[in-house]
């Protein structure tokens, strides 16, 4: 079941330089949402003509019962707005959306999460279902410095093993998160059975092929625009193995050896 | 006012309930929608322009949104005619809605061969002719570039279809009103205006168009005020209906068309922005109507007071 629902923002709190989270209340949603599927969200305006028009995809951070919270990075100007939205403000949302990670294949002894910046926001809930399945689970967790690592308590708090890295060396291994996740893979005793990963898509690039180097299975979730998120606007398409899908509704998640990585830009604008 | 107004409309021979037809593109094979609201409160539906075979569309990158609109270059992907009928078109069967089917074509004889194959599915109520779209190199721009070529595969539509043909015109030429005049000679049953706006967009710290495809069609708001001087003009020029399309997301975007001289609009981007966007325009029309004190809505229809005969030539 998808809604198209608002919510009323009861909390934001900024956790990092450009990262903030909104707590906001709606049951459905936060009853529903499964471990990496996301939602659209607008700030609800009387405006004609509100600017941004579209929706934001963003991942479901976690849940509390009857309300969700969003972990947000300042991309753009609508991620900016949706960041500065004041408590009390409502929400528009279309819900849940998207496959969500698989739990079940490849179940075993030990799971990788491995994010970058802010694919933290699509792994919290993994993290939490995992662990609540008495499952094995670490993360490894790299951003440019020890400021930017938003959300890391919330992972410290699940109890599992929490490796970070930093490119400024502020905090964890010293350099890309690729490069932690190596560290960590050779310290284990025999491979880990998943991968689940979410970040920038050089990161996950890299992130595939470690894992396939390693034969360890892993998923991919993609950050890519959309327009829609509900499989109309066609503009999230990704190219496979097994020919374009959308990563709206085919996706976010993705197997990383079906994953074509060519051609595949994404169209964020990099700033300076 | 005690009864409801009524907001019923006739374009090329067809009754619609109402005047709100959601866009192709923007609208998947209408199925997509059947979660969100009843398919049967809209007057119509325009499914995802169908090729003769299927199309894969264009590499990622495909669309970005820009001040009060977007830009995109799907590339017409899409499931081919022959899944169109075998396993969209079915899912449709249970809604009371006109079906508006977009075609999309190389040539004329491909455009002839979907007609063909769509004539005998009782469900599609009339066909729209794609020569508009930007984003490919053969997806028919040549066809809307030229009055003539634009005449010549709405002419061989029009023999063999069956169903009233429609035409949707693209806004990135000089006269618009030969082309409606072209099409209207060559027989269309109603024109559909306007496509997507041909633009494009840059990311300057790499230095790299935004889309793949490089270039892509605008829609949105950011088009409406274009997109109502296109329907007032060629509106004027024929007299077969115009059904008026840009960047509408209110009841008051689409009320600028009808007043402007289109008989039925179409909803497109606003879909994405809201998937009720179409029902709470529908809502909206329905109560300005009251509000106006108009018993049908077929009153407002080019409806536009000027303030000479011929209205400002000079702005």
């Amino acid at each position: 079941m998808i809604y198209t629902t608002s919510g009323e923002i009861l909390e934001h709190r900024q956790l990092a330089p450009e990262t903030w989270v909104l707590k906001v209340r709606n049951a459905q949603i936060a009853s529903q949402v499964k471990p990496g599927q996301f939602l659209m969200a607008s700030i609800e305006s009387k405006d004609e003509t509100p600017s941004p028009i579209l929706k934001r995809a963003l991942a479901v951070y976690g849940t509390e019962r009857e309300d969700l919270s969003l972990l947000i990075r300042i991309e753009g100007d609508g991620t900016r707005k949706l960041c500065q939205a004041a408590p009390g403000n409502n929400l528009n949302l279309v819900g849940p959306l998207g496959n969500g990670f698989d739990l079940e294949r490849g179940v075993g002894r030990y799971s990788v999460i491995v994010a970058g910046g802010s694919g933290i926001a699509s792994v919290y809930l993994l993290a939490r279902e995992l662990r609540r399945k008495g499952r094995d689970v670490c993360l490894v967790y790299g951003g440019r410095n020890a400021l930017d690592l938003a959300g890391l308590e919330d992972f410290q708090a699940l109890k599992i093993p929490v490796h970070t890295s930093t490119e400024d060396g502020s905090a964890g291994f010293h350099g890309m998160v690729t490069g932690a996740l190596q560290q960590v893979l050779s310290g284990l005793d025999e491979a880990p059975l998943n991968i689940y990963t979410c970040g920038p898509n050089p990161m996950m690039r890299e992130v595939s092929n470690i894992a396939k180097v390693n034969s360890i299975p892993c998923q991919l979730s993609v950050e890519i625009k959309m327009a829609c998120g509900f499989g109309v606007c066609l503009g999230c398409a990704v190219k496979t193995t097994e020919g374009n899908r959308l990563a709206c509704t085919q996706g976010p998640v993705f197997d990383a050896s079906r994953f074509i990585w060519e051609d595949f830009a994404g169209n964020r604008e990099e700033r300076s | 006012m005690k009864n409801n107004p009524d907001l019923s409309v006739s374009v090329s021979g067809l009754q619609f309930r109402n005047p709100v037809i959601t866009a192709s593109g923007t609208f998947g094979y209408g199925i997509e929608f059947s979660p969100f609201f009843d398919l049967s409160l809209l007057g119509g539906i325009c499914t995802k322009g169908i090729s003769l075979e299927p199309r894969p569309g264009n590499n990622p990158g495909r669309i970005i949104e820009t001040p009060s609109g977007m830009l995109n270059a799907i590339g017409l992907e899409n499931v081919g005619v022959q899944s169109f009928i075998d396993d969209k078109l079915p899912g449709l069967d249970g809604y009371d809605t006109h079906i508006i089917a977009n075609i999309l074509g190389k040539s004329v004889d491909e455009f002839v061969e979907i007609t063909e194959r769509l004539n005998p599915c009782a469900k599609v109520s009339a066909l729209e002719i794609n020569i508009s779209c930007p984003n490919v190199a053969q997806g028919g721009l040549q066809f809307s570039q030229d009055p003539e070529m634009a005449a010549q595969v709405t002419r061989a539509v029009k023999e063999i279809s069956v169903k009233p043909v429609w035409v949707k015109l693209s806004p990135n030429v000089t006269d618009i009103s030969s082309f409606a005049r072209a099409c209207e000679d060559a027989g269309a049953d109603a024109l559909t205006l306007v496509n997507t706006f041909v633009g494009m967009s840059i990311d300057v710290h790499r230095r790299r168009p935004m889309l793949s495809n490089v270039i892509g069609g605008l829609s949105g708001p950011a088009i409406r005020p274009l997109a109502v001087r296109l329907v007032y003009q060629a509106s004027r020029a024929v007299a077969i209906p115009v059904v008026g399309i840009g960047g509408i997301v209110s009841a008051r975007d689409a009320l600028e068309f009808i007043i402007a001289g289109a008989t039925a609009v179409q909803v497109g981007t606003a879909n994405f922005i809201d998937p009720l966007a179409s029902v709470k325009i529908l809502e909206g029309l329905e109560t300005y109507c009251r509000e106006q004190g108009i018993s049908n809505i077929r009153e407002l229809v080019g409806s536009l007071e000027l303030p000479g005969p011929d209205g400002f030539v000079y702005y």
